[in-house]
């Protein structure tokens, strides 16, 4: 029998488990340090030089007199992250007489001449290492959540936790590739982990403003560090206002089991709890702003590159992908080309489309308390902003498949049948799509026994004993199973030399492949939230 | 249950996968030899190159001061394959003949020369590892028990963290060796006497081709085939002198052709004649095919090198400090013939215990997978207490030698975990020197970390609690083990801590490695100690055996 029917051998894991697990995966982190590492290493190196070396006024006006694009454009919090990093007693300490870290490691250098010392790799991979921390913790905080008997265990873990702190993508991104999603994961992450524990049952008057102060606090503060997650703005505004603003804190009695959960109860503002939301999110908003005030049209230039076009290089599998792979058929038949798409229609759309995630989610599980629906929102308004976002990057779909996993790691859920497989399949599919992003053959390997691994461990997770009849389960994971192995063969096994001229032909179907089956996968969700909302 | 038979080989490879991404052996030629370019990864290279290139007659000739072939046939099969596959995967560049010495540096390349360690160890070891635990698996499980603790059995033993370093970090290919060993093991040990000679022996001799080193398990099988050749068989009417003498034959034939057919080709060619010799005037004394032949054993066997090499952690190079200095109390030429007549002694109880347990084998009245099981983990133990004979009193021991020794003992978990988790960890810490100039100390405290983790973490099994003996036991020796254990372990911990904190003085230089010399020493006699003792008792039973009947 799987390990999951194991009952947890204690009810909470120690602290000596969580800490030996957390060292051992740093260690093959440690390990990965001699990887691949892409331009975005680069791009925080000259990042940790901007903040070291220059003013706060300069900060996003350096560009190394012309000599670097790796220019600081994400907001503020995110360069005082790396204030932190650059200025900090330990960082002193490591730079102190060029001992133990060069000094040349935290210079303005030019693109030309960047290549980092041995030393300097090392400093820069362990600060990634250790903000996973951030990344753990929420995930630990969202992972319990849950009512208790609701959790699904793996050894002494909640699944879902070992499932997100392990994930490879964020293992490609961060520790090899090298950015700090983690990190932001983990505020996300621990922002969705307070806006659910206020909807135990169990909680009380206190909670209920901590709890969503904290929320909003965290969700405000990501978005001061990446504006890449502006597109949950509205899940959260819609979730905030139905779920806190317009609703009373909970009785000091849990309401008996047999009285329905506000059945006609008339929708009333309570001013108190909209003007204290109002002035902490406000306040973490505006607060990182404050020194730029003055350059704010520089500041929103390097924030948002609307002259970058439409796609990345790679496509990412989302709908534009679709849109230009029609375009260049079209073209290649010398049929009539597509309009251009100019980024205010993008916007346009994925408003649009984010609409029923406002209401059958965010809106409802408010209404009804449902963690179910609010996990669902945040998914779905992350997915819509991957499928129809301006330049959207491919690792964009992390921002769904990882809240993905909270929603379907339950016990005894048999609504969420459908959902385990419609996860398993958009991990699958997620993952594939990033593979390109490592792309030099010496990772092949390593991408390759890490989405096994992973793939392996959501299955036993998420399918093994899952309530649904062997056909349709097949009907459901043959043809993902296909559409896999012929990609990966066409991506990592065939030599890309044999592809002569054609050889944009792997890339082209990864991102075209992964780009039809999520976007089944979009429609599946949206349908099943529509349908749980009516059923 | 498919799910998470890939979850263990993903997670067994993706480790390897890492280990490989550090420094090789002598990359950069960082501490290379004086005479050649690099380490063994360079040597490996170089073979491919030299295989894929040089008729065969050549291979045992080529150059012999740059990196000469000095491994069995089998070895060089598969480097010539290896050289097809690199030049057509990464490129002619790679292996191009004489051009391509010190190829270096290309992510690309390394990655494939890494990929040839880790497939052939998921062919050959990862297989040989599963299927061996789970006959042994068989013989112990309990009707509570789940599959998971097998997998976990499974996973542990191919995080084995010596291993990982010195294949996957270093750079050899001692998986397909020792994989080829456990399959015979796993052959040998079969009720079905021709199954097994057959198919074991065919795998003995092949792990023999590919590293002379496993000869370290001969003496054992041997020892144990010969048990099986004169096994007791009541039920069978034919005379026991007949049933040695056609089981004899049958394994010896079997061997012969094996050997044969890797050989022959070293046979009949010698090298071209516009080859240029090292050895001037070798070329009259490459007539006869017997003179070739023995060219060759001696490439493979280079006995004129000496008794000692660097500081192992073997007796001769503990015995050889300063107070003892056994090198200038025995005369050079009598050096051999101790080092013989010590690891006589050290292997004969293992040799002893397996012939008895050979013997009485087929006379058991139980199930065939019970049977087997109760062999094999006999003949683990005989391998590992073998092999730590050679390893500690044998002459031109090598520091990785001790993974002969390991490999068998890693399979004993359910036998005695804490000797098992204690080898582990041993075998590292011996190879801690040799790893320091390969500079893959952060592996070394990574793969050492991992595997500490897997082994505390994923073992909450209650099988596993019964076996890890308590001190209330009054099991006297079970707990004076333990107690060992922990206090060998502590004093690991300090010599690392010692190396780290106390400048080597200047009269000793080498006073880390032969600290570290003598330490291993010890532990590995002390192992050597423990397999004895569990030999005793198995050899004890098997000899009570035929009374009862």
């Amino acid at each position: 029998m799987p390990s999951t029917s194991i009952p947890a051998l204690k009810d909470t894991p120690s602290w000596v488990s969580m800490t030996a697990l957390f060292v051992a995966f740093s260690c093959c982190k440690i390990l990965l340090m001699p990887s691949y590492r892409s331009t975005d290493f680069d791009v925080h190196r000259n990042w940790l030089a901007i903040t070291r070396h220059l003013p706060i006024k300069e900060w996003y006006y350096d560009d190394v007199n012309g000599t670097t694009v790796h220019t600081l454009d994400y907001p503020p919090s995110f360069a005082y992250w790396e204030y932190l990093l650059s200025n900090n007693p330990v960082t002193q300490y490591l730079i102190h007489d060029d001992a133990l870290l060069d000094e040349r490691c935290l210079q303005l250098l030019p693109d030309s001449d960047n290549t980092p010392s041995e030393a300097c790799v090392i400093f820069h991979r362990s600060t990634v290492i250790l903000s996973d921390i951030m990344l753990w913790w929420g995930a630990w905080v969202m992972a319990t959540s849950s009512s208790p008997s609701q959790i699904l265990f793996l050894g002494q873990f909640p699944a879902s936790f070992l499932l997100t702190v392990f994930h490879p993508g964020l293992l490609w991104l961060d520790h090899v590739h090298f950015q700090y999603n983690g990190m932001l994961f983990g505020i996300f992450l621990a922002s969705l982990g307070y806006l659910m524990k206020v909807n135990n049952s169990s909680s009380t008057e206190r909670e209920f403003h901590v709890h969503h102060w904290k929320a909003a606090v965290l969700f405000a503060l990501l978005l001061t560090m990446k504006h890449l997650f502006l597109t949950l703005g509205p899940f959260y505004f819609v979730y905030l206002l139905r779920r806190y603003c317009l609703e009373p804190p909970p009785p000091k009695q849990p309401p008996s089991q047999n009285s329905p959960l506000n059945s006609a109860k008339p929708i009333q503002l309570y001013p108190l709890h909209l003007i204290t939301l109002s002035m902490y999110t406000g306040t973490t908003l505006l607060v990182p702003f404050l020194p730029f005030l003055r350059q704010m049209p520089q500041l929103l230039t390097r924030l948002f590159p609307f002259g970058r076009g439409l796609v990345h290089d790679y496509w990412a599998a989302n709908v534009w992908a679709l849109y230009s792979f029609v375009d260049k058929v079209l073209g290649l038949a010398h049929g009539p080309s597509l309009p251009d798409v100019p980024a205010s229609v993008c916007a346009l759309l994925l408003l649009l489309s984010l609409l029923p995630g406002l209401y059958f989610g965010a809106w409802k599980a408010a209404e009804e308390h449902d963690n179910k629906k609010l996990v669902t929102a945040a998914v779905y308004s992350a997915l819509c902003s991957f499928m129809l976002g301006f330049h959207v990057h491919e690792k964009a779909i992390l921002n769904a498949i990882i809240p993905l996993l909270f929603l379907v790691c339950n016990k005894n859920d048999n609504n969420t049948t459908s959902l385990r497989v419609l996860c398993f399949q958009m991990t699958a599919l997620g993952l594939l799509g990033i593979f390109p992003l490592l792309f030099r053959p010496a990772e092949m390997a390593l991408k390759l026994f890490s989405y096994a691994a992973y793939m392996a461990l959501c299955y036993h997770v998420l399918i093994e004993r899952i309530n649904m009849s062997r056909q349709r389960l097949m009907m459901e994971l043959l043809p993902l199973v296909a559409v896999v192995m012929v990609l990966v063969a066409l991506l990592e096994f065939v030599p890309i030399r044999l592809y002569g001229k054609l050889e944009f032909l792997p890339l082209l179907c990864t991102s075209v492949g992964c780009a039809v089956g999520l976007i089944l996968c979009w429609i599946r969700l949206l349908l099943w939230m529509v349908g749980m909302t009516a059923g | 249950m498919v799910s998470l038979h890939v979850l263990v080989v993903s997670l067994a490879l993706f480790v390897r996968i890492l280990v490989g991404y550090q420094h090789h052996s002598g990359e950069d030629n960082y501490h290379g030899s004086k005479r050649a370019y690099g380490g063994d990864y360079e040597a490996q290279r170089h073979w491919m190159e030299l295989t894929w290139h040089l008729p065969i007659g050549d291979w045992y000739w080529y150059d012999l001061q740059y990196w000469g072939l000095d491994y069995p046939p089998l070895t060089a099969y598969v480097s010539y394959v290896c050289g097809a596959l690199s030049e057509w995967l990464v490129g002619p560049g790679t292996v191009a003949l004489f051009k391509s010495r010190r190829y270096e540096g290309d992510p690309t390349h390394k990655a494939f020369m890494r990929a040839t360690v880790w497939v052939l160890d998921a062919l050959i070891y990862f297989p040989a590892v599963f299927f061996i635990l789970k006959v042994l698996w068989q013989l112990k499980r309990q009707e509570s028990s789940s599959t998971n603790e097998f997998l976990i059995a499974v996973l542990v033993a191919l995080l084995q963290p010596s291993i990982i370093l010195i294949d996957h970090g270093h750079f050899q290919y001692n998986t397909v060796a020792l994989g080829l060993s456990l399959w015979s093991l796993f052959f040998i040990a079969h009720p079905s006497f021709f199954l097994s000679c057959i198919y074991g022996s065919v795998f003995f001799s092949l792990a023999l081709n590919f590293k002379q080193m496993t000869l370290y398990y001969a003496p054992v099988i041997f020892a144990y085939l010969l048990g099986r050749c004169l096994a007791f068989n009541n039920g069978s009417k034919i005379p026991l002198w007949q049933q040695g003498l056609e089981r004899f034959a049958a394994l010896g034939g079997t061997v012969i052709i094996t050997f044969v057919q890797l050989w022959w080709p070293f046979l009949l060619y010698g090298p071209r004649d516009n080859l240029s010799l090292v050895e001037d005037g070798s070329r009259n004394a490459l007539r006869t095919m017997l003179q070739r032949g023995t060219h060759v054993l001696r490439r493979i066997f280079p006995l004129e090198r000496g008794l000692f090499e660097g500081k192992v952690s073997n007796l001769w190079c503990a015995l050889d400090t300063k107070p003892i200095n056994i090198r200038d109390r025995i005369p050079a030429d009598v050096q051999p013939l101790a080092a013989l007549a010590a690891t006589f002694l050290l292997m004969m109880p293992s040799c002893i215990a397996l012939f008895l347990i050979g013997r009485a084998s087929e006379q058991r009245k139980e199930a065939a997978t019970r049977q087997h099981a109760a062999d094999l983990k006999s003949l683990l133990w005989g391998c590992t207490s073998c092999a730590f004979a050679f390893f500690l009193a044998s002459f031109q021991v090598h520091e990785k030698s001790i993974l002969l020794a390991l490999a068998p003992a890693s399979l004993l978990v359910w036998e005695d975990v804490v000797f098992c988790d204690w080898m582990a960890v041993v075998a590292t810490w011996t190879m801690w020197p040799l790893l320091v100039v390969d500079r893959l100390q952060l592996p070394y405290v990574c793969t050492l970390i991992i595997f500490a983790t897997a082994i505390t973490q994923l073992r909450t099994t209650p099988l596993l609690q019964t076996i890890t003996m308590k001190p209330t036991d009054g099991d006297w020796v079970a707990w004076c083990w333990k107690i060992l254990c922990q206090l060998s372990l502590a004093a690991m911990l300090v010599l690392h801590a010692l190396e780290m904190v106390v400048p080597v003085p200047s009269h000793l230089p080498d006073l880390f490695p032969v600290l570290w010399s003598i330490g291993g020493c010890a532990l590995c006699c002390l192992a050597w100690l423990r397999t004895v003792g569990s030999l005793l008792t198995e050899g004890r039973s098997a000899l009570q055996k035929p009374k009862n009947d």
